[in-house]
């Protein structure tokens, strides 16, 4: 035996190259006659180079790890190590160190500081305690420690880690992986410690560290190491490590109400458009007010906390005081204006950005109770998210199966950065009150100027009225001078010197019990019926014909607006037709002669025809386009020609009509989708997360 | 990091950062192997095989390197895979593999041997694989191992490195002989 070891000794020696030039030419003499030699040292090598491998495999998985760390992509976390227990560790062990190291000197080289017992490359780095600040270990653990975590005034603090990771770091510390009688498989050790100026200091605010591991961390447990009599450790007390959160872009995730996309896809709706979907879902936000249900509830305000109502409802918190024996209970849902405040980059690396958050704000928008729930999660996003589920449950009655459910799944947080978490908290609270101003500012901006569009229409169809009813006054004047002066002129009589000298309205007051020829002339003119009058004394007859004119205009249907004059020649005067069963009537007066005019508008395309000294009977036409300006000129210069100047304003009028009947009907539908889609977006209180809204038909 | 820079820190002691690079030739090669019927796991391993070549061959007398490492590490994978799957007898579409060089493909024979050898290692009891690691893998003094294993002397510890490598040598010779042992 003891000669099989020296000859394997030998072999060793010379396959690994640590011979003496001595003794490897008499090897070789040896090696160069004998077969069996060669063979063994060919194995030998061979089993070298086997191991050879293993050290490169262990070399390439670090070296993986390493590389995905170095792509800086977002990976799980893995192994956290709480303050518990790096103090047991440092506790037990620094002791020891103690001993051989009274005097500790600031910025001492690592290589002085490692002791016999710990012999473990110690990592040193300078931490300037004003700030937060991250450091990475050889091994790639990262170390985030907060501003002020020291038990220190000072503002450098030197940090050193030790760190066994491999089983050969674990047994050359002198570290075993003993769990009372059992063997662990371990994902790391760390010795942490704090020197202020050489004297070690306390920590006093929780620092997290992260490992990377291969080893699913779900079955992994944090363990406190208690140093035993005989210097060993064991490792005690285990927790379970935190499930740390993933983050996404928070663009990218979604936080509709559940259903609120099959919604919007049944009306055809691009979901994709984002900007779209947005803009009308937080145009919800004003009817928000509707959805503050004060329900009595059976047990003390206490079991469920203030903090967690809505933190802007002073006026609730103030209801509590005042019926303090008669509590209620103020629900609130989800608001769309808390949902603006954190849906954007700024919440990107917080609990916002996380897959479980988007997760439990589904069930939210379904809680009667969900616009708190919200608040609370987002006010307290500093602790593991598993307990605000546990707190959440208590919320609301509706939802506390399923957050109970959440809470089971023990996640923990996104990793954590305090400063992080307060500045967005005030972000949130400033910008969900902005957003929840600005969408009822803005909503009742949108109100106000339908209702003031609406308004100026009105006006303008008013103003249009009175001027056309003043200038048909004037016109039916001139029109019954007329037809007097004729009736008269067949009876052969003089015309009465006096022509009544009111105004139309009057005339229209039958006057029972008096006729005469001016009567008689005014019945025809305002039935605008044919007159057919004998004079009682000289049997002449007195005959004005009306005629029937009836417009047919090709497709009428498919225009938008449609305007139908007749200018009445030497009269100053215009008459707007009326469309009656899809043509344009009137009864044309034998002694005018008339001028028509017809425009009609398309969407923004117009169109026009004109015909001077039209025929009495049936007229088809067929309108062209024309452009805006020529349409304008036509006006202006049939008004000049026509001294009738208010003739210029009815296109005015018939453009700002067709603009108003556009805006009223977009305002209508945009209102009919709010109806309609809000039962998908608001109100889903007491509905399951997915069958809402099983009330809407 | 240049290729040439990548070869000659292969040839020193900072082999470890020009591995770091090479994980990212990674993906090409995973793609490659899932694609042809391949696992995850599988990929993982044909790599490291892959790199553990180029890392022979940067380290080989008559190195040379006719193409870019990126190319020439897909190239070996290739290769490799399509052995593994002939080897296994699987299913697969006929892979299109490029020729290697001469000495890549000794590289590779010869690697078989050692690969035998690393089955031989996980054979051998805990404590020989743990005294071997520490010496050979950690480059840890005996007299270290001896203390930290609880041994009487550093002479104990080398005795039993011998006795392990002993254990070694018989399981690589019974696996490089198959026919012996039943």
């Amino acid at each position: 035996m003891r000669n099989e070891l020296t000859q394997i000794e030998r072999i060793v020696a010379y396959v690994s190259g640590n011979m003496s030039p001595i003794e490897k030419t008499q090897f070789e003499k040896e090696l160069a006659t004998d077969n069996a030699l060669q063979r063994e040292v060919q194995i030998q090598k061979d089993i070298m180079e086997g191991i050879n491998r293993k050290a490169l495999k262990a070399e390439m998985n670090s070296a993986q790890t390493k590389h995905i760390r170095n792509r800086n992509i977002k990976y799980t976390i893995v192994v956290a190590v709480i303050l518990l227990g790096i103090i047991a560790i440092v506790n037990s062990i620094y002791n020891k160190y103690k001993e051989h190291h009274s005097h500790f000197d600031h910025g001492i080289s690592s290589d002085t500081v490692s002791t016999k017992s710990f012999e473990l490359e110690n990592q040193l780095f300078e931490i300037d305690t004003r700030k937060d600040t991250v450091v990475v270990t050889k091994h790639g653990t990262v170390f985030a420690i907060p501003a002020n975590a020291f038990e220190s005034n000072s503002q450098s603090i030197l940090f050193s880690v030790q760190e066994a990771i491999t089983p050969a770091e674990i047994i050359r510390a002198g570290l075993s992986t003993m769990a009372d009688d059992k063997l662990l498989e371990t994902g790391g050790m760390f010795n942490i410690q704090a020197y202020d100026a050489g004297k070690s200091v306390n920590i006093t605010k929780e620092i997290i560290a992260e490992t990377p591991t291969t080893v699913d961390s779900k079955n992994m447990k944090l363990f406190d190491g208690v140093m035993q009599a005989d210097s060993s450790i064991n490792w005690t007390n285990p927790q379970p490590v935190e499930q740390y959160l993933n983050t996404y872009e928070v663009t990218t995730l979604d936080f509709y109400p559940p259903r609120y996309f099959e919604g919007l896809q049944k009306r055809n709706l691009d979901i994709t458009n984002k900007t779209l979907t947005d803009s009308l879902y937080y145009s919800l936000e004003e009817t928000h007010e509707n959805l503050t249900i004060h329900v009595p509830i059976v047990e003390a305000p206490e079991a469920i906390g203030e903090t967690y109502y809505p933190s802007d409802t002073i006026k609730y918190k103030a209801a509590f005081v005042q019926n303090a024996n008669k509590i209620t209970r103020f629900y609130h849902e989800v608001r769309p204006s808390q949902i603006r405040a954190i849906w954007n980059s700024k919440f990107n690396e917080s609990l916002v950005a996380t897959k479980e958050f988007e997760e439990r704000l589904k069930v939210m928008h379904t809680a009667c109770n969900g616009g708190a729930i919200l608040n609370f999660y987002l006010e307290n996003q500093g602790q593991e998210l598993y307990k605000l589920d546990e707190k959440a449950a208590n919320m609301d009655e509706g939802k506390t199966a399923i957050f109970r459910k959440f809470a089971a799944e023990k996640k923990g947080r996104v990793r954590p950065n305090e400063g992080l978490f307060q500045k967005l908290n005030a972000y949130y609270t400033e910008q969900k009150t902005i957003f929840a101003e600005a969408a009822k500012e803005a909503r009742r901006k949108y109100l106000d100027e339908n209702n003031q569009a609406r308004l100026r229409a009105l006006q303008a169809t008013y103003k249009d009225q009175r001027e056309r009813d003043s200038i048909n006054g004037v016109f039916f004047n001139k029109e019954f001078q007329t037809n007097l002066i004729e009736a008269y002129r067949q009876v052969g009589k003089p015309l009465n010197p006096a022509p009544p000298n009111t105004r139309r309205i009057t005339w229209r007051v039958n006057r029972t019990g008096w006729k005469n020829l001016d009567q008689y002339v005014m019945e025809s003119l305002s039935a605008r019926k044919t007159l057919d009058y004998t004079d009682p004394e000289t049997g002449k007859k007195a005959v004005i014909r009306f005629d029937s004119l009836k417009i047919k205009i090709a497709e009428l249907e498919t225009f938008d607006a449609m305007r139908v004059y007749l200018i009445p020649k030497g009269y100053n005067s215009f008459i707007r037709l009326k469309e009656e069963q899809k043509s344009f009537v009137y009864s044309m007066n034998e002694l005018l002669k008339y001028d028509l005019v017809i425009v009609g508008y398309r969407g923004e395309q117009a169109y026009s025809y004109t015909q001077q000294l039209i025929p009495k009977g049936e007229i088809n036409t067929a309108l062209q386009p024309i452009s805006n300006t020529e349409l304008e000129n036509l006006f202006a210069t049939l008004a000049k020609e026509n001294e009738v100047a208010e003739f210029n304003n009815q296109l005015e009028y018939l453009q700002s009509s067709i603009k108003e009947t556009k805006r009223s009907k977009d305002f209508a539908i945009k209102e009919e989708l709010r109806r309609y889609i809000r039962p998908y977006a608001l109100a889903l209180c007491g509905m399951s997360e997915t069958n809402a809204p099983y009330g809407y038909k | 990091m240049s290729d040439k820079q990548i070869i000659e820190l292969l040839r020193t002691e900072q082999r470890h950062k020009a591995f770091v690079k090479l994980y990212g030739y990674q993906s090409t090669v995973q793609k490659y192997i899932l694609k042809n019927n391949g696992t995850k796991e599988e990929a993982k391993d044909i790599f490291q095989e892959a790199l553990i070549i180029l890392f022979r061959n940067a380290n080989s007398a008559d190195f040379k390197l006719t193409s870019s490492i990126n190319t020439y590490v897909f190239s070996v994978a290739k290769n490799l895979w399509n052995e593994k799957l002939r080897a296994t007898q699987r299913e697969s579409k006929k892979l299109q593999v490029p020729d290697l060089d001469h000495s890549t493909e000794e590289i590779i024979e010869q690697e078989k041997k050692y690969t035998l050898a690393e089955a031989a290692l996980t054979r051998i009891s805990e404590q020989c694989k743990t005294i071997l690691e520490l010496f050979y893998i950690k480059k840890i003094a005996m007299s270290q191992i001896a203390q930290t294993m609880g041994m009487s002397s550093e002479n104990a510890a080398k005795t039993q490195k011998y006795k392990c490598l002993e254990r070694a040598k018989e399981e690589y010779i019974n696996l490089s002989n198959p026919v012996k042992t039943r």
